[in-house]
């Protein structure tokens, strides 16, 4: 029961607000006389123009208060080392292994720098290589990029290479790309920033996007399709091909959303399924913390008609050594800073290097079982559904609905998803925008999970579903138990002018709204 | 089975008109007879498709154009037919009201009319309550809105419907009766009540209940990018809703709008205000657009509270241009749209797939049935 979960809970406050003017935490000894005569004033080497005017606003705190900070910080957190991490599908929170972070943060990895010379990288290199085979081998593409720094980032890139090909073949009534609307928003957001027009496809009663619709969406405007399977529902569409196969008749190019792979590693592939290019989240699939918004790495797979296109540099090898590559005319040119996230590629190498072959697919089969043995164990449950596909089996991961139990107790998937925290769970990912299904929930239980920790997961659901019914105000005003007591006023994350992400921010607008208060705006 | 039949032979005949409802039609129009009077063609249609199993059925009617008339037309034979009564003339309220009291102890109730029409056979019953609570009704949609969820979603599907209950495998529901303040809804407010319940088919074909979606996400940019695309020389027949008004507002015409009319624009400029049926037949040529938005919850593009866009005018439509936001869509039972445009061949020609404006530079492709 609940009573047995209580949240640290700290009033603490941020760490600007903490400590005092001069207050240290480190006590730096003043440099010798000699030494200071030789130098003079450190300051003054700079060259002018580059020196502030006031030094800037940074913390100022003794030792234990910097670390009393972080760690009070710390217990009001949850993640996936602290809880059973399922509520969040479509993430694949999986298990991280410890001893892949001894690579990481080793100084071998830790102490490099993206402006040393090649010839001292060839290590880091050679794992960016190798891991790049890996994923050509994973995907049955030709040519593969690890430079974008996330998911969405290759998606874009695969995006904007669909954009330079029709472009280069000077066919330029292609501006429209096709996607559906249970595919990840990321697919509609980079069509549309990259200026393409998009339709979106509805599912159909079977829970896969109507292909129907498709064939009367093609047309001599069609730049492409943009596409995951299986969709947020943990659907198959077993109709995929079919779907490439129209798009390719009309002359657009495809690609597969696999940033969530855990499903089909080892099963499905894009190639096989006549895709052009996809993409795969390193973060996701192949492991690696989820780090509050990064850092991730994203992996473009790409055939080789395309492969001229991708970001520059790439990492190639000349049979002696590994090099960047700059001398690509036609790529669509870089798509962040330097090159990709190493600490994420690492292990990305490491996570295949241990499971090999067999053992990722066995990975997928074992988010296959996992996932079905939860929702026969979900679906007991009184007032939890899973609609659309009736009878069709899920992959990795589903969408559920409280729409039931909603209309029979006014307790929401918001108030089960803010309740669950009380349980000592992590809040849940109910859906992407829109809400296709409603009263979303949904979970994906990974491979990680063994039988308890998933009986104990769905147990918490069983209460809060019976306390929807015997004392729905105890759900409905949830968190009760977690670091937040009480629920915050969700608008300030959405309403740009209500959320600040420095500390400068925040002050301008505590003073603007203070000032509008004060009727001096 | 015996099957009351009431016919309210006024229901929908202010559509065409835009007079949004018909519920004053007598005090504008003295001679009814010479309208146009849409639910006496609807209540025909209904009849044929019974025709198949018509002989199982005795039907309880009134008398004349309340139901005897299209019975007669419909080739029914007298010997099926009961008259339980007979209208004033013009028929009103209650008579509908009287019909109900004379119907008592029937199988099945299908009546032809709208909101108002709905709202009279409730009332009725509601002196019975216990009686006719476990009757199967099924409205015949013929008035101009219809935001009641009693209405099967065209007459043919009525029809349908009441053969169903023959064989007997029917589930049901409790559909709301809903009603709106027609003379707040002229001046452009909407505002409904609910007035009771009827115990319906819970079938596909039945319309749901008008429901406004939450959300309007990204609908304004819809609105915009319609506005943008504009041709000059091009004459748009504008439907009523908020969603359309937007379009207005992109144009910088916001206010010229009538909210639940239709308007006529061409270069830019509004060149009909609430325009009825024979306004836009005189002022359409072929390659006319329209522009309109679907009822939310119930999926309806032409033949719901735009009865002014008549068939004719769809006819010489050259580009059907249709704005929803992805909630309403989603709200849409059985994620297609329907039309019941009083023209069973037209509503056949409309079907396929269509584009839907979503957004800015965003579309979907929408199932038309």
């Amino acid at each position: 029961m609940s009573a047995e979960f209580q949240e640290a809970r700290w009033n603490e406050p941020i760490i600007m607000e903490i400590g005092r003017k001069g207050e240290r935490g480190i006590l730096m000894p003043l440099a010798e006389e000699r030494v200071r005569n030789a130098v003079g004033d450190a300051s003054e080497l700079l060259p002018e123009d580059m020196r502030r005017a006031a030094p800037p606003a940074l913390p100022e705190i003794s030792q234990m208060r910097v670390l009393r900070h972080f760690l009070r910080l710390s217990q009001e957190t949850i993640g996936t080392d602290l809880n059973i991490d399922i509520g969040l599908g479509t993430c694949t929170m999986k298990y991280s292994p410890k001893v892949h972070e001894s690579f990481v943060r080793s100084p071998a990895l830790s102490e490099l720098h993206p402006y040393e010379d090649e010839g001292e990288v060839q290590g880091i290199l050679e794992i960016i290589y190798r891991t790049q085979e890996y994923m050509k081998s994973i995907s049955g593409m030709d040519a593969v990029s690890l430079q974008a720094s996330g998911g969405s980032q290759a998606i874009y890139g695969n995006a904007a290479i669909m954009r330079r090909y029709h472009e280069q073949r000077g066919d330029k009534g292609r501006d429209e790309v096709i996607t559906t609307i249970l595919s990840h928003p990321a697919n509609p957001g980079t069509a549309a920033t990259l200026g393409f027009k998009v339709i979106t496809l509805y599912p159909g009663p079977d829970g896969c996007p109507d292909i129907e619709a498709l064939k009367a969406a093609v047309s001599e405007r069609t730049a492409g399709l943009m596409i995951t399977n299986p969709e947020d529902t943990g659907i198959y569409n077993g109709r995929i091909r079919e779907f490439v196969d129209i798009v390719h008749e009309a002359g657009g190019l495809c690609c597969y959303d696999q940033a969530n792979l855990n499903g089909v590693f080892g099963l499905t592939r894009a190639k096989e399924c006549g895709f052009d290019m996809c993409h795969y989240n390193l973060h996701k699939s192949f492991s690696s913390p989820h780090g509050s918004q990064g850092p991730g790495a994203g992996a473009q797979c790409v055939k080789a008609f395309l492969a001229k296109y991708l970001p520059i540099p790439t990492v190639e090898f000349d049979g002696k050594r590994y090099f960047f590559n700059y001398d690509r005319p036609d790529s669509i040119g870089k798509l962040r800073k330097f090159y990709g996230s190493p600490a994420v590629i690492v292990r990305t190498y490491a996570y295949i290097r241990t499971l090999g072959a067999e053992g990722l697919k066995q990975a997928s089969e074992l988010s296959i079982l996992n996932n079905n043995y939860m929702l026969q164990q979900l679906l007991k449950i009184d007032g939890l559904s899973m609609p659309m596909g009736q009878g069709k089996r899920r992959l990795e991961q589903a969408r559920l609905s409280w729409e039931k139990l909603t209309n029979e107790t006014g307790v929401t998937t918001d108030d089960i998803c803010r309740r669950i925290v009380d349980y000592g769970f992590q809040d849940y990912f109910a859906s992407h925008h829109p809400r296709v299904i409603p009263e979303p929930f949904t979970p994906e239980p990974v491979e990680s999970y063994s039988k308890d920790d998933i009986d104990e997961y769905v147990e918490a659901f069983r209460k809060i579903a019976r306390e929807a019914r015997e004392t729905p105000e105890v759900v409905k005003t949830a968190p009760h138990r977690a670091a937040l007591a009480s629920q915050i006023d969700e608008q300030g994350l959405t309403d740009i002018y209500r959320f600040a992400v420095t500390w400068r921010a925040y002050k301008r607008m505590k003073n603007g709204s203070e000032a509008r208060e004060h009727g001096h705006a | 089975m015996r099957l009351g039949f009431i016919v309210n032979p006024l229901a929908g005949a202010g559509g065409p008109l835009a007079m949004k409802g018909s519920d004053h039609i007598t005090g504008v129009h003295h001679d009814t007879t010479t309208l146009d009077r849409p639910a006496l063609d609807r209540a025909l249609t209904f009849l044929r498709t019974l025709a198949d199993g018509g002989d199982q059925i005795e039907f309880l009617t009134y008398g004349g154009e309340m139901g005897e008339a299209s019975l007669a037309a419909a080739g029914v034979s007298i010997s099926k037919i009961r008259v339980v009564g007979a209208p004033h003339t013009p028929s009103a309220a209650a008579d509908t009201q009287d019909a109900v009291r004379a119907m008592m102890g029937v199988d099945c109730l299908a009546f032809v009319g709208g909101d108002g029409t709905a709202r009279d056979i409730c009332s009725a019953m509601g002196e019975a309550a216990a009686v006719w609570e476990i009757v199967p009704i099924t409205g015949v949609p013929a008035g101009v809105k219809m935001h009641s969820a009693v209405f099967a979603r065209t007459p043919a599907d009525a029809g349908r419907l009441v053969m169903s209950l023959l064989s007997g495998a029917v589930e049901f529901r409790m559909g709301e009766v809903m009603d709106i303040d027609e003379a707040a809804f002229r001046e452009g407010r909407v505002s409904a009540r609910l007035y009771g319940y009827m115990r319906v088919p819970a079938a596909r074909e039945m319309q749901r209940g008008k429901s406004a979606s939450r959300g309007w996400s990204g609908i304004d940019g819809a609105a915009r990018s319609v506005a943008r695309e504009m041709k000059d020389g091009v004459l748009y027949v504008v439907g009523p809703g908020t969603s359309t008004q937007l379009v207005f507002e992109a144009l910088g015409l916001g206010s010229a709008k009538t909210l639940l009319g239709v308007d006529v624009l061409l270069n830019g400029k509004v060149i009909a205000k609430d325009a009825d049926y024979q306004t836009l037949k005189a002022l359409t040529r072929d390659g006319c657009r329209v522009i309109i938005t679907p009822i939310g919850g119930q999926g309806c593009l032409f033949g719901r509270g735009n009865q002014q866009i008549g068939p004719e005018v769809i006819r010489r439509m050259q580009e059907l241009i249709v704005i929803a936001s992805p909630e309403k869509l989603l709200s849409i039972p059985g994620m297609a749209f329907y039309n019941d445009t009083g023209d069973p061949e037209l509503d056949a020609a409309l079907r396929g797939y269509i584009r839907v404006r979503t957004g800015d530079s965003e579309e979907t492709v929408f199932r038309c049935e």
